[in-house]
C-alpha cells in the first residue's frame, strides 16, 4: 500500500512501538505517528521526519500505551506447557524404540560429559584459595645446553635467581626461596617416620594462605633447626600428643618443631608435610662450590607475590635482563628465567621437574575433545530419530499451527520434548557416573592425590545445566524443521509432500558418527601396537626375573647376607638407579680437551651389576673387585660406544685404559659395551658411564629363578622387615617398571578405548533407529516388490546398499585420519616406532563393519521376510 | 464512571470533538486547535487526553477505513457520549449563568 519513492520511517522504532504499546491503541497510534512523519518530510526533509519520527516513538511509551502483562497469558504459557509435556510424554511412551535408543545413547555420553565436568571444576579450583592469588608467579627456567636440549622447560630455578630478583627487582612484595626434598626421616624418641619436606622461609606464609594452627608465622621458620609439619604428620609423628616446641631428630641433628600448619588441601600444587628453615639449609651447603651457580636449577623453586597494581611486562624485563647479565658467566648454557602465575600452574603446561601436584592442560583439552564428541554424536542420533518421525509428527505439528501456534510455540515444544528425554538420561548417567568415576581412579592412579569427583551440590547444579545444554543442542535441528514445516502441505496431502527429504543431511550425520568411530578404533589398535613394542623392546640387555629391591639409605650388607641365603635367589647386584624406567643421572665428562666438556647419563653399580643384566661387552673386562676401600677400585669405569663417538677415542679396544675425567676425578676406561638403550623409547642413545661404586641410596638388583613368586616375596619381606622397620618394603619386577613408565600410553588406551566402545556404541543406536525408520516409511514399496517377485536378497541389497556405501565412505576418511593422529601427534616424540601396516587396522574396522551390517541385514530381512499381503491390504 | 469536573483543556478537547463531528481523530483535533484558537500542542498531548476523556466515559472512539496516507493504518474516530455532550453543555451553562450575573458596571469598566 505504501507509495514507491517514499522514504519510509525507521522500522527499528516502529517495530519498539509494536512491541511495546498496548495492542487496542496501536493501530491508530502507529497511523497518527505516520501521519506526522509524511507531513514532516515535505516540511522539514526527511532526515528532520525520521527524527522526529523516533522521538515520538520514544515520547509516546507512556504508563496507559504500554502493553499489560496480563495474567491471563502467563496462564496460557503454563498451560501450553503443561501441554507440551503432556503431548511429549505421550509421544515418548508411544515410540519406545525411539525414546529407549535416546535415553540409552544420550545417558552413556552423558556420563562421561559428567565426568569431564567434575573434573574440570575440580581442576580449576586449583590454587584458588589463596589470597590475592592472581597475584602470586613462579620463576621457572627454560634450558639450553650447546642449544642441544631443544629448550626444555623447568619449573625449578636456581637459588642464585632467587637473590638476584630480591636485590634488583622492584615491585615485589614478598618473594620465597624453596628447596624441594623427597622424603626425609624424622625420631621423635623411639618412632621414625619418612616425611614429606620442604624447606622454605617465613615469606611462605605471606605468599601462600596456607593455615598455621599453631606457632606465630611471622618467626615460625626463622631460626636455625626449626620446622613447622601439617597436623596430620604431627599425628603420625607425636599420636594425639601436643606437637609445639618437641625437639626431632634428623640426620643426626636436633631439630624443634615450632609450629602447626594444616594439611594442604587436595586443590593445591604444593603437597608437603613438613616446612624446614631454609636458613637451615643454605648453612649446610655454604662450602659447597656449586650451590650458588647459575646453572644449579634442579632443585630450588622461586615463588614472588607482585605488589598490588604491579604491571608483570616490567618484572619479566627484570628477569630477561638477569638472565642476561648471568648467561654471559657461564658457558654452552642458556637459562631463561619466565614468570608462571600461580593460577597457570594446574591446569598448565608441561614442564619438567614439577613440584608436587601436575596436570596437563593438554590432558584436560584432550579429554574435553574426547567427551564433546561423544556427546555430539549422541545428538545426532536424537535429531536423526526425531526427523526420521517426521512424517508422523508433522501431522501434530499441522493442525497445531492451524489452531493458532506460532513458529516459536512450535520450536519450544521440540526443544521441551528433547529437554525431557535429555533429563531422564541424566538420572540414568549420575547412575553410570558413580560407577565410571572409580574406573577412572583405576585407569590412573594419580587422580587418586588430585580430585576426588565427590557429587557436591554444585556440582549437581553443573549437571542439570549439561542437561539443558544437551536437550537445547539435540532439540535445536528438529525443532527448526518442524517449526518451519508448511502447514498447507501437510495437512492437504501428506503421502506426496516431501518432508522426508533430509535425507542427504541424515546420510551426513550418520557419516560423521561412523568417521569418528572408526576413528578411535583404528587410533586405539595403533596405540596398542606400540605400546606392546614399547613394552617389549629389546633394551640391549635382560631384564627379565630381575627384582629391584629400593634401599633407603641404611647399611644393606645384613640385608644382604639374609637375602643370599635364599635358595630363589641366584645372583645380587647393586645399583644407583633403575635404567630404562625413565630416571637419569648425569655428570660432566671431559676427554683430552679440557674446553670439550658433555653432561653424560651414568649410573653407580657394583661388580655384579653387569654381568646380571647381560651386558654384552666389546673390549676389556667387568669392573675389577678390590679390597673394601680401595680407591684404586673407584677408578674404573665401564662406558658405551656411544661415549668413544662422543669424544673420539676410537676403536672399543683402543679405548681400554684410557683416562676421562668425570666430575673432575681421574678415571680409567676398563671396558666398553654395546651400546643399549637405558632411556625409554622416546630417546636416542646417548654417551653413557658406569661408575663403580656400592650406593646406600638405590638398589638391590636380583636375579631369581622360582615358581613360587608369592612365597618368595613373603620371605624377602620378612628379611627387610627385620632390617629396616621403619620403611615399607618397596620391591618390583625389572619388567613391571618398564611397563610403569609406559603407563600414561596404557592408559590413553584404556581411555580412547573407552571412548570407541562409546562412540561405537552410539553410532550403532543410531544406525539400528535409523535402519528401522527407513524401512517402516519403505515398507509398502518392498511388499510391491515383492509381489513383483523380488528376492530377499535382491531387497536387502535394495535396501541396505545406502548404508552400506556409508559405512566404506567413513572408513576412507577414517583411517588415514587416526593413522596421521598417532603417527605425528600422538607419537611425534617415539625414537623408536613400531611400523603400522594393513592388517593392523583390519580387526577394528571389522568390528564397527559387522555390527552395522548385521544390524541393516537383520532388519531388512525382517522386513523382506513380512507378508506382502497383510501390508497392502492396511492401506 | 467519574463525576468530576472537566479541566479547562479537557473541555477544548471535547468541544473541538464536538465541532468536528464525523471527522474527529487524533490529528484533526491538533490541527483544529491550531487554526481555530491558535493554540500549539502536541499530538502525545491530545493522544493522552483523548485516551482519559474516553475511560472517564465522556468520548466513544471507533476504527475508521484504512488509508494510503498513514502507512495503511486506520484513524481512530472519536465522538461524543451523551455523558460528554452533558458535561461540556453544564460547563457552557455555568459560565453562561455566572455571566449573566457579573452586573454591567464591572463589563463597562473593560470596555
Amino acid at each position: 500500500m505504501k507509495k514507491k519513492n517514499q522514504p519510509s520511517p525507521p522500522l527499528w522504532a516502529t517495530k519498539f512501538l509494536r512491541w511495546y504499546c498496548n495492542k487496542q491503541i496501536l493501530e491508530d497510534l502507529e497511523g497518527d505517528i505516520h501521519e506526522y512523519y509524511l507531513r514532516n518530510i515535505h516540511t522539514k526533509g526527511v532526515r528532520m521526519a525520521r527524527l522526529i519520527y523516533i522521538l515520538d516513538v520514544l515520547k509516546f511509551f507512556r504508563i496507559y500505551t504500554i502493553r499489560k502483562p496480563k495474567v491471563t497469558t502467563v496462564m496460557s504459557h503454563g498451560l501450553l506447557l503443561q501441554n507440551y509435556l503432556k503431548t511429549s510424554s505421550r509421544n515418548l511412551r508411544h515410540n519406545p524404540l525411539f525414546s529407549l535408543i535416546n535415553v540409552v545413547g544420550l545417558a552413556i555420553s552423558m556420563s562421561v560429559g559428567l565426568l569431564l565436568v567434575a573434573f574440570i571444576s575440580e581442576i580449576n579450583t586449583f590454587d584458588t584459595f589463596h589470597k590475592d592469588a592472581e597475584r602470586i608467579y613462579r620463576v621457572n627456567n627454560s634450558y639450553a645446553y650447546l642449544g642441544k636440549e631443544n629448550n626444555s622447560r623447568y619449573a625449578s630455578t636456581s637459588p642464585i635467581a632467587g637473590e638476584r630478583i630480591r636485590e634488583s627487582i622492584s615491585g615485589i612484595e614478598h618473594l620465597l626461596i624453596l628447596r624441594r626434598n623427597p622424603d626425609r626421616d624424622i625420631t621423635y624418641q623411639d618412632k621414625t617416620v619418612p616425611l614429606e619436606f620442604l624447606w622454605t622461609s617465613d615469606e611462605f606464609f605471606n605468599i601462600f594462605s596456607f593455615q598455621l594452627l599453631e606457632g606465630n608465622p611471622a618467626t615460625a621458620l626463622k631460626e636455625l633447626n626449626s620446622l613447622v609439619i601439617t597436623d596430620k604428620a604431627a599425628t603420625k609423628l607425636f599420636g594425639d600428643k601436643s606437637a609445639i616446641n618437641k625437639q626431632v631428630t634428623l640426620d643426626d641433628e636436633i631439630y624443634t618443631i615450632t609450629g602447626i600448619v594444616a594439611a594442604p588441601p587436595l586443590n593445591s600444587h604444593l603437597q608437603f608435610e613438613v616446612l624446614a628453615s631454609y636458613t637451615t639449609y643454605a648453612n649446610a651447603n655454604k662450602e659447597n662450590d656449586n650451590f650458588y651457580q647459575w646453572w644449579n636449577m634442579w632443585n630450588h623453586y622461586v615463588y614472588f607475590k607482585l605488589k598490588k597494581g604491579q604491571d608483570p611486562l616490567t618484572i619479566q624485563a627484570g628477569l630477561d635482563r638477569i638472565s642476561a647479565v648471568e648467561n654471559n658467566k657461564i658457558e654452552n648454557t642458556v637459562i631463561q628465567m619466565y614468570m608462571q602465575p600461580l593460577l597457570g600452574i594446574i591446569p598448565g603446561d608441561n614442564l619438567n621437574n614439577t613440584i608436587g601436584t601436575s596436570m596437563e592442560r593438554k590432558m584436560v583439552w584432550m579429554l574435553l575433545l574426547l567427551a564433546i564428541i561423544v556427546m555430539i554424536s549422541a545428538c545426532f542420533n536424537y535429531t536423526n530419530l526425531s526427523l526420521g518421525r517426521s512424517i508422523r509428527r508433522s501431522m501434530e505439528v499441522g493442525i497445531r499451527k492451524v489452531n493458532g501456534a506460532s513458529r516459536f510455540q512450535v520450536w519450544l515444544q521440540f526443544i521441551v520434548e528433547a529437554t525431557i528425554i535429555s533429563l531422564v538420561a541424566l538420572t540414568v548417567a549420575i547412575g553410570l557416573y558413580m560407577v565410571l568415576r572409580n574406573y577412572f581412579f583405576i585407569i590412573d592412579q594419580r587422580m587418586d592425590h588430585i580430585v576426588t569427583l565427590e557429587l557436591t551440590l554444585p556440582l549437581m547444579g553443573y549437571f542439570v545445566l549439561l542437561a539443558l545444554c544437551v536437550g537445547l543442542l539435540a532439540g535445536f535441528f528438529p525443532a527448526l524443521f518442524f517449526s518451519r514445516v508448511p502447514v498447507f502441505k501437510v495437512l492437504k496431502d501428506l503421502s506426496k509432500s516431501k518432508v522426508l527429504g533430509q535425507i542427504s543431511y541424515k546420510k551426513i550425520l550418520i557419516l560423521i558418527q561412523y568417521t569418528i568411530s572408526l576413528t578411535f578404533i583404528v587410533a586405539v589398535t595403533l596405540i596398542y601396537k606400540q605400546y606392546r613394542y614399547s613394552v617389549s623392546f629389546d633394551l640391549g640387555y635382560n631384564t627379565e626375573n630381575i627384582i629391584n629391591l629400593k634401599l633407603f639409605g641404611e647399611d644393606p650388607a645384613p640385608l644382604i647376607n639374609k637375602l643370599r641365603q635364599f635358595p630363589e635367589i641366584k645372583r645380587l647386584s647393586r645399583s644407583g638407579l633403575v635404567t630404562s624406567t625413565g630416571n637419569y643421572w648425569a655428570k660432566r665428562v671431559k676427554y683430552q680437551d679440557p674446553l670439550d666438556s658433555a653432561s653424560v647419563h651414568y649410573n653407580e653399580v657394583d661388580e655384579n651389576y653387569l654381568p646380571i643384566h647381560g651386558h654384552k661387552f666389546l673390549a676389556g673386562s667387568n669392573f675389577i673387585k678390590g679390597s673394601e676401600h680401595d680407591s684404586a677400585e673407584n677408578n674404573q669405569v665401564i662406558v658405551n660406544e656411544a661415549l668413544l663417538k662422543r669424544f673420539e677415542i676410537g676403536t672399543p679396544i683402543q679405548a681400554i685404559g684410557e683416562e676421562i675425567l668425570v666430575m673432575g676425578e681421574k678415571k680409567i676406561i676398563q671396558g666398553v659395551l654395546k651400546d643399549f638403550h637405558y632411556g625409554t623409547v622416546y630417546s636416542d642413545i646417548s654417551p653413557f658411564v658406569f661408575v663403580y661404586e656400592r650406593p646406600r641410596y638405590g638398589y638391590l638388583n636380583l636375579s631369581v629363578s622360582t615358581t613360587d613368586i608369592f612365597t618368595m616375596m613373603e620371605k624377602i619381606e620378612n628379611a627387610w622387615e627385620k632390617v629396616d622397620p621403619v620403611h615399607p618394603m618397596s620391591a618390583s619386577f625389572y619388567e613391571d617398571q618398564i611397563k610403569e613408565i609406559y603407563n600414561e600410553e596404557a592408559s590413553m588406551i584404556t581411555i580412547v578405548g573407552f571412548i570407541a566402545f562409546l562412540a561405537i556404541s552410539i553410532a550403532s543406536l543410531g544406525l539400528l533407529g535409523m535402519v528401522i525408520f527407513t524401512i517402516e516409511s519403505r515398507l509398502k514399496e518392498i511388499s510391491i516388490r515383492k509381489v513383483f517377485g523380488a528376492s530377499e536378497m535382491n531387497l536387502i541389497y535394495k535396501l541396505g546398499k545406502g548404508f552400506i556405501v556409508l559405512l566404506l565412505l567413513a572408513a576412507v576418511i577414517a583411517i588415514p585420519a587416526a593413522y596421521y593422529y598417532v603417527n605425528t601427534i600422538i607419537f611425534e616424540e617415539v625414537v623408536y616406532k613400531t611400523s603400522f601396516g594393513f592388517f593392523d587396522i583390519v580387526p577394528g574396522v571389522l568390528i564397527v563393519f559387522g555390527i552395522a551390517f548385521l544390524m541393516v541385514c537383520y532388519e531388512t530381512l525382517r522386513a523382506a521376510r513380512s507378508n506382502p499381503a497383510t501390508i497392502l491390504r492396511n492401506e | 464512571m467519574k463525576r468530576a469536573h472537566l479541566g479547562e483543556f479537557e473541555e477544548v478537547v471535547l468541544l473541538s470533538v464536538a465541532s468536528l463531528n464525523d471527522k474527529a481523530y487524533s490529528v484533526a483535533i491538533v490541527d483544529q486547535l491550531d487554526q481555530q484558537i491558535s493554540r500549539k500542542v502536541k499530538l502525545g498531548v491530545v493522544h493522552a487526553i483523548l485516551h482519559r476523556l474516553e475511560e472517564k466515559g465522556y468520548l466513544k472512539s471507533e476504527l475508521g477505513e484504512p488509508s494510503a496516507e498513514r502507512g495503511g493504518k486506520r484513524k481512530r474516530f472519536y465522538s461524543l457520549t451523551a455523558a460528554g455532550f452533558a458535561a461540556i453543555r453544564r460547563s457552557y451553562e455555568v459560565r453562561q449563568q455566572l455571566w449573566n450575573i457579573i452586573p454591567t458596571v464591572v463589563i463597562d469598566h473593560f470596555k
